[in-house]
């Protein structure tokens, strides 16, 4: 790991603690730091969990108001976003367990930068079985498969596939062995090469 | 052989495809509006916590206070009562002894009768007077 990430870790992590502490003497401000600083990826991750934009939004609500409900049990033995994150994921597999709710997909909206992605582009190059698709169907396509997963593959494919996570890490978080995230990250992917294939 | 080629690059596309999911980006002012509506539900939280004892004491319904009132006058006397007889300088008698005099009383029990254990249609009393298992209460007699 490069010195400069190490260092701006442990400078993440000061800062996090000291505007942990704050809140924890019911400073509202801090916690409104906390919020602005990760409200983005927790967002992401429920959105990628749910690929609808409406549920992601409640949901991280529902993280951030549990955060500060949990926040004098919060030790500090590991990073606040890790403990927060862990909320997230949580919060996210059992969503629609507790709500029933049906699966509808509401998606945002594609980032300009997608243009200039070279493996996006190949996608859709000559050759590629998906030239004759649009990115817009591309992604409904892809949004749906993802659906069809269960909440347990699905997490460790967001995790893994989308956001970088390492197995180690992913089983930290899940609460399961890493013999078993890659063995449902298998699974998973098997499943969406089957959901995908003739597409991919 | 072919078909792990075919299995490899369908892992690669595939691949690609979940990237796509790394451009979806939500709409900027819905973003801001979800971060408010999240500042809003923890002010809430936060000033129920904070509430008042005297906030608690407006809403509490009006006519409870009489009973609040006369429930916390009884403990108070109950309290005072108690420390007083408590106290060294107190010279009231009451049923506080001091260790050296409760030694001089001699201990003895109200169990300390021995009932015969008798077959259960013995009976060890005699029935009360009503015969009919009522009690009849006592009369006086005043002699003449």
């Amino acid at each position: 790991m490069p010195l400069v990430k190490m260092a701006n870790d442990k400078q993440i992590k000061m800062e996090d603690d000291i505007l942990v502490a704050k809140v924890k003497q019911g400073n509202i401000q801090a916690f409104d730091q906390l919020v602005k600083r990760y409200h983005s990826r927790i967002y992401t991750l429920t959105y990628q969990m749910t690929s609808n934009r409406e549920d992601a939004e409640d949901l991280t609500q529902d993280i951030f108001v549990k955060a500060f409900e949990a926040m004098p049990s919060f030790k500090g033995n590991s990073s606040f976003y890790t403990w927060l994150y862990r909320i997230g994921v949580n919060k996210t597999i059992n969503y629609r367990k507790k709500r029933n709710k049906k699966r509808t997909i509401s998606l945002d909206a594609f980032d300009q930068e997608i243009k200039t992605d070279e493996a996006c582009h190949g996608l859709s190059s000559k050759g590629s079985p998906l030239r004759n698709l649009s990115l817009r169907e591309l992604q409904i396509k892809l949004n749906q498969a993802m659906q069809k997963l269960s909440e347990k593959h699905r997490v460790v494919v967001v995790m893994h596939d989308m956001q970088g996570i390492p197995h180690n890490e992913i089983a930290k978080v899940v609460g399961v062995s890493v013999g078993t995230v890659r063995s449902r990250l298998f699974y998973a992917r098997q499943l969406l090469q089957s959901e995908l294939g003739d597409y991919i | 052989m072919r078909g792990q080629e075919d299995n490899a690059m369908m892992s690669e596309q595939l691949t690609k495809l979940l990237r796509l999911k790394m451009y979806e980006h939500p709409d900027e002012t819905r973003m801001i509006g979800n971060r408010q509506s999240i500042m809003c539900a923890v002010r809430a939280l936060q000033a129920e916590k904070q509430l008042a004892f005297g906030e608690r004491l407006k809403k509490f319904e009006p006519r409870y206070v009489p009973a609040l009132i006369v429930i916390s006058l009884v403990v108070g006397f109950q309290y005072a009562g108690l420390n007083s007889r408590h106290s060294i300088l107190s010279t009231g008698t009451g049923i506080y002894a001091s260790l050296e005099e409760t030694t001089s009383f001699e201990a003895f029990s109200t169990n300390s009768i021995v009932y015969p254990n008798l077959p259960d249609h013995v009976r060890l009393f005699a029935p009360p007077t009503g015969g009919d298992g009522s009690v009849l209460p006592a009369q006086l007699k005043i002699k003449q």
